[in-house]
C-alpha cells in the first residue's frame, strides 16, 4: 500500500473517531449543549496531539535517537512540581488555582523560560553536547520529583486531592480561553517549523553531513529545543502530562511509512496521536464511565507498544 | 586554493597540531600521510569547519572560512567522515539526492536531477539506485556517499580516510575514481590515508605529518626516499621503482 494511500485511510479514519465522538448520543434538541460541551474537547485533543507529536518527532531527530520524549528533559516533573508549589502555598481555593487561565499561563510561561535558560547554559558550556543535556534534564527530573513529593508529604489532605486531579492527564478540565491561547501559540510556532523541515531531513543524516551539507546545525539545534519547550510546555498545561503519546505516534509512524521525510512523519504521527487521544476518551467516556483516568488507557496502548519495539530493536 | 597559517589544536592539555601552515595546491590530488596520532585526521576536520581550531586561520579562494556563509560554503567545499554509519532507510538515490541540498533546498529541479545522474553514472551506481543502503556492500556504500560528495558539485573535496575498511579491490576503485575526478573535472581533492603506497600511486602532491606538525610536503618522487620515509615513520623503510613507479617495503 502506497503512503499516500495509508495517510488517507488513517485521516478519514480518524475524522470518523472525532464526528462519533461529538455527535453521540446527541439529542438534536439539546444540541447546542451537547457542542458546547464537546467541541473544546476535540479543539484541546486536535492542538494537544499536534504539539505532542511535532516536539516529540523533532526531539527524536535533533538527539538521533529514535526512543527519547522531550519529557526526558523533565517537563512533567516541572509541571507537577509547580502544581504541588502553587497548591502548597496559595492553597487550593486561591484565586490562581481557581482560574484554569492565570495557572495555564503561569505555569507555561514558567516552563518555557526555564527550560529556555537552561538549554542555553547547558549548550553552551559544552558546545551543544545534546547527551549530557539529557543526562542533566533526568537528574533535574529527579530533582524536581523528590521535591514535589516532599511538599505532597506535608500537605493539607484537601488540598492533595485538588492537585491530585490537576496531575491527572485529562482533557475534561480544558477551559475554553486555555484551548484559544494554546491554539494562537501553535499558529505562532507552526510555520517556523514547516520552514524548516528540510533542514530536519537534512540532520536525519546525522550532525556531519547536516554540517556539510550547509545546515547550521548548533543554531538549528537551540531553535528547535526553544519550539519544543513552547509545544510541549502548551500541552502539558493544557491537558496534564501526556508525553509518552508522542513516543507512540512518531515511532508508530515511522513504522507504517516508508517515506522518511519530516512532512510525511510529523502528519503521520500527528494523526494518529489524534487518533489515539479521541479512541482512549471515547473508551474512557463511553465504556469506562470516567472510572479510569485517560493516561491509563493512552500508557497501556502505548506501553506495550513500547515493549515491543524495544524487543525487537534488540533483535535487530 | 585552500591556505592554512599557523593551525594549533589542543585537546585538554595535549597539543594535537602545532602551527601547521600549509597551502593545499587546486586541481591536484593531495594525500595527507603520517602515523597515528600525527594530527591529520584533526587537520582535515579543520579545514572542513567540523572542528574549531585554537588559532590560526583557514583562507579558501582568498577568503576566510569564517566569512562564509553555510550554504555558500557548502557550495565551495564537501566533506566525507570516515564512519558512515546511517540508521535511515535510504536509496541510493535518495542519498545522493542529498548532495544536492545546498543547492536546492530539498526542491530539486531539472538541473539538479542531471547533477545525481552523472554521480550516479561516475560512481557506476546507475543500475543499483533503487536499492537500499543497508543492502550494498561497504565498497557500494563507500561509493554511494561519493557520489553524494560529487552531486554537491564542489571544487574542493575532503576525504577522511575514504579506504578504511574496504578491500584492496574497492580501495583501488575508490582511488581511481577520485583521480579521475581530479584529471577530468579540475577538482581539488585532499585524502588522509594510512597505505603509504597508495600515496605512491595516486598523489599529485604528500603532505606528511608527525607530532602535530607537518614535516615534509612534497610530489612522490620528494617523498618517496628511504631517509624522508624514515623521519615520518621511525622504521626501516626499503623504496623500490617497479614499472616507473615507487614503492615502499618496511618488512
Amino acid at each position: 500500500m502506497s503512503d499516500h494511500r495509508k495517510i488517507v485511510i488513517l485521516i478519514c479514519l480518524t475524522i470518523l473517531l472525532v464526528m462519533a465522538y461529538i455527535f453521540y448520543q446527541m439529542p438534536l434538541h439539546h444540541a447546542p449543549y451537547f457542542l458546547s460541551r464537546r467541541l473544546p474537547r476535540v479543539f484541546a485533543m486536535i492542538l494537544a496531539s499536534a504539539a505532542i507529536s511535532i516536539s516529540t518527532g523533532l526531539f527524536q531527530t535533533i538527539s538521533s535517537n529514535r526512543i527519547l520524549t522531550p519529557d526526558l528533559l523533565g517537563y512533567s516533573s516541572m509541571y507537577a512540581l509547580m502544581q504541588t508549589l502553587m497548591i502548597f502555598l496559595v492553597g487550593g481555593m486561591g484565586w490562581i488555582i481557581q482560574s484554569p487561565l492565570v495557572s495555564f499561563l503561569l505555569v507555561s510561561s514558567v516552563m518555557v523560560l526555564s527550560s529556555m535558560v537552561l538549554y542555553t547554559l547547558v549548550l553552551r558550556k559544552t558546545a551543544g553536547n545534546m547527551y549530557l543535556l539529557l543526562l542533566l534534564g533526568m537528574v533535574i527530573s529527579t530533582f524536581f520529583r523528590s521535591f514535589s513529593s516532599f511538599f505532597q508529604l506535608i500537605m493539607d489532605p484537601n488540598e492533595f486531592s485538588i492537585l491530585q486531579n490537576r496531575l491527572l492527564t485529562s482533557v475534561n478540565s480544558a477551559n475554553t480561553q486555555v484551548i484559544f491561547i494554546s491554539g494562537v501559540v501553535i499558529i505562532v510556532v507552526l510555520p517556523w517549523i514547516i520552514r524548516n523541515l528540510h533542514k530536519y531531513d537534512v540532520l536525519l543524516l546525522g550532525n556531519t553531513h547536516a554540517i556539510n551539507l550547509g545546515v547550521d546545525v548548533a543554531k538549528l539545534n537551540q531553535m528547535t529545543l526553544f519550539m519544543i519547550a513552547v509545544l510541549v510546555s502548551v500541552a502539558t498545561s493544557m491537558l496534564g502530562p501526556i508525553m509518552f503519546l508522542g513516543l507512540l505516534s512518531v515511532n508508530l509512524a515511522r513504522q507504517i511509512m516508508t517515506d522518511y521525510r519530516h512532512k510525511s512523519l510529523l502528519l503521520t504521527s500527528f494523526v494518529l496521536a489524534l487518533l489515539f487521544l479521541v479512541f482512549g476518551q471515547l473508551m474512557l467516556e463511553r465504556i469506562f464511565a470516567f472510572s479510569i483516568n485517560l493516561a491509563v488507557v493512552i500508557n497501556v496502548i502505548g506501553g506495550s507498544y513500547l515493549i515491543y519495539l524495544i524487543v525487537k530493536e534488540k533483535a535487530l | 586554493m585552500i591556505e592554512t597559517h599557523k593551525i594549533q589544536k589542543s585537546y585538554g592539555n595535549v597539543s594535537v597540531l602545532k602551527n601547521v601552515s600549509l597551502s593545499i595546491k587546486p586541481g591536484k590530488l593531495t594525500m595527507i600521510i603520517g602515523p597515528n596520532g600525527a594530527g591529520k585526521s584533526t587537520y582535515l576536520n579543520i579545514m572542513a569547519r567540523m572542528l574549531q581550531a585554537d588559532h590560526g586561520e583557514i583562507i579558501i579562494d582568498d577568503k576566510p572560512l569564517k566569512k562564509y556563509k553555510k550554504l555558500e560554503l557548502a557550495k565551495k567545499m564537501a566533506v566525507l567522515k570516515q564512519s558512515n554509519q546511517l540508521q535511515l532507510r535510504l536509496t541510493v538515490e535518495e542519498l545522493v539526492a542529498f548532495g544536492r541540498y545546498p543547492h536546492s533546498q530539498g526542491r530539486l529541479n531539472e538541473k539538479d536531477d542531471t547533477y545525481i545522474e552523472e554521480a550516479l553514472r561516475f560512481t557506476s551506481l546507475t543500475s543499483m539506485r533503487h536499492k537500499y543502503l543497508h543492502q550494498l556492500s561497504g565498497g557500494q556504500q563507500q561509493r554511494a556517499y561519493i557520489a553524494m560528495v560529487l552531486a554537491q558539485d564542489t571544487d574542493i573535496i575532503l576525504l577522511d580516510e575514504p579506504l578504511a575498511s574496504l578491500d584492496l579491490k574497492h580501495s583501488l576503485d575508490v582511488m581511481r575514481l577520485l583521480k579521475r575526478l581530479t584529471v577530468e573535472q579540475k577538482k581539488t581533492i585532499v585524502i588522509v590515508v594510512h597505505d603509504v603506497n597508495m600515496a605512491g600511486l595516486f598523489a599529485d602532491d604528500i603532505i606528511a605529518m608527525k607530532e602535530g606538525q607537518c614535516i615534509y610536503q612534497g610530489t612522490v618522487d620528494d617523498v618517496f626516499t628511504t631517509p624522508v620515509l624514515e623521519a615520518i615513520y621511525d622504521i626501516p623503510f626499503n623504496v623500490q621503482c617497479i614499472q616507473d613507479k615507487k614503492f615502499c617495503i618496511a618488512y
